[in-house]
């Protein structure tokens, strides 16, 4: 995977206030690590998966997305965040990897890929 | 002329509001109300104990006024007197149908506060005035009608609501409400609008000339998402829903990071919100967030973006070019952790904060507005 390739990242809703890019909403919790990944924060191959390719296939079994976003692989090295790509459970997926990182740290990196996802806006909304 | 001056009321008001032992403009229509109330139960009292009348005598309440003649401290106490002239005919007499007035109305609120029979104490043509009375009163608010007594008789908004709904003729009440949502639809023909609340309910109202520009701004705006706050009094029915808004004191336009609209929608979620994760988060701090936002943050000037969290709390967050700053604030001990973060230099500082304490959230606004504003 090439480091300026885009990871695809879905916004749930109650993590947007405002619903478009000029209100500048975003938040540091699009990508901070829910219980459910482990920490490891679920994102799509941008390589295979257009943003709006990757919004379809997340919300065809009824997950709720207000729209993409995306970081690429180079600035997630940058911050010390590895960036796997497992393919599980799907062919396209990887995971940004949180592990080992305190909850400071956490917030931390999670507010600095945030703001990077913010300047770049959004790459598909509905 | 020789009056008579007897103390009839002294009513204790207790809440953030009465703090500084002043008592708001916006209560003193409660004063008038009770003064018809005490009136009015004086009338039944005469009538119950002279079954052969039809009708109180025509100089039943000459000669007889209330007045404030002061506030007194604790938290506060307007001390209300009766003035009763000595003229006419039976002063005397006329002033013990009032003080048993004034027994019998504290014994009606006495019997809300403790669930038992209203009825039995005062007539439904008595507890009918209740909707005049306490309309403004705020949720952390009580009045005690008999405070230096064993029975407070506390009065409480919902005290206010059994009292009213005691009264056949009161299928409905009125209350003082604050809310927030879209105007979706505009009669100008009827001069009436209608709201849709952060919950979907959609709520009827009429407008007078001077909040149609500003609901017709709102209105042609809805698909922008414009929002507006409403405060007034609103029409109950018996099961508390609010069926009608009666009157609107003030209306205002909501920025889009409006921390009561936004803490309403959070409000909403349910459990599995997350895609089958995520709790849903307790009303009650809400309720007590929005109070701090408002009453602590300079939130009109520093944007303030605020999320729920996937363990039902709350994450407020704030950014500018310079700094991302973030306090997640735990819904059961009231602790917040602040993050700030100087996107410059890479440096973070974590804080914690304990909210219940009032001093707190000045530091906090202090931080951010040396942070935000400066």
């Amino acid at each position: 995977m090439k480091d300026e390739s885009f990871l695809h990242r879905q916004v749930h809703p109650s993590f947007v206030q405002g619903d478009t890019i000029s209100s500048q909403v975003f938040t540091s919790q699009v990508f901070k690590p829910t219980p459910k990944d482990d920490f490891q924060l679920s994102v799509y191959n941008g390589e295979l998966f257009e943003a709006e390719e990757s919004y379809d296939h997340y919300t065809e079994d009824g997950k709720k997305s207000s729209g993409v976003v995306a970081v690429t692989k180079a600035e997630c090295i940058i911050n010390e965040l590895p960036v796997k790509l497992d393919n599980v459970p799907f062919v396209g997926h990887c995971s940004i990897d949180y592990s080992g990182l305190t909850t400071g740290e956490i917030s931390k990196k999670a507010k600095k890929l945030k703001v990077l996802a913010s300047v770049r806006g959004w790459q598909f909304q509905p | 002329m020789e009056n008579n001056k007897i103390e009839i009321f002294s009513p204790r008001f207790d809440g953030e509001r009465f703090r500084e032992h002043r008592l708001p403009l916006d209560l003193l229509e409660d004063l008038t109300a009770l003064q018809e109330m005490t009136i009015e139960m004086a009338k039944f009292i005469y009538l119950e104990q002279n079954p052969d009348r039809q009708r109180v005598p025509k100089n039943f309440t000459q000669g007889i006024s209330f007045e404030l003649e002061s506030l007194e401290p604790g938290s506060t106490i307007p001390k209300i007197i009766m003035i009763v002239g000595m003229i006419g005919m039976f002063p005397h007499e006329k002033v013990t149908f009032f003080e048993k007035a004034k027994e019998r109305i504290v014994n009606a609120v006495q019997a809300a506060s403790t669930d038992d029979d209203i009825s039995k104490h005062a007539p439904e043509s008595v507890l009918y005035h209740f909707n005049k009375f306490g309309k403004k009163l705020r949720t952390d608010e009580f009045i005690e009608f008999n405070p230096k007594g064993k029975n407070k008789a506390k009065f409480t908004k919902d005290t206010r609501r059994k009292l009213i709904l005691a009264s056949s003729k009161s299928k409905e009440y009125t209350e003082d409400i604050k809310l927030r949502g879209s105007i979706f639809e505009m009669d100008q023909d009827k001069n009436t609008f209608q709201i849709q609340l952060v919950d979907g309910k959609k709520i009827e109202a009429v407008y007078t000339e001077h909040t149609e520009d500003i609901l017709k701004n709102a209105f042609l705006k809805y698909n922008d998402n414009q929002r507006v706050s409403i405060d007034g009094i609103g029409k109950f029915n018996k099961n508390s829903k609010l069926i009608k808004i009666n009157q609107i004191d003030d209306i205002a336009l909501l920025d889009e990071t409006d921390v009561g609209y936004r803490l309403a929608e959070i409000s909403q979620l349910k459990d599995g919100w997350l895609d089958g994760q995520g709790s849903s988060i307790d009303v009650n701090f809400l309720n007590w967030l929005t109070d701090k936002l408002e009453s602590h943050l300079n939130t009109d000037i520093i944007k303030t973006y605020i999320y729920p969290t996937v363990d039902g709390n709350v994450q407020i967050e704030w950014s500018s070019t310079q700094y991302e700053v973030s306090l997640m604030i735990n819904s059961i001990n009231k602790k917040g952790i602040y993050q700030k973060l100087n996107l410059s230099t890479d440096e973070d500082l974590i804080n914690e904060y304990d909210l219940q304490n009032d001093l707190k959230w000045n530091d906090l606004n202090n931080e951010l507005e040396k942070i935000f504003i400066s």
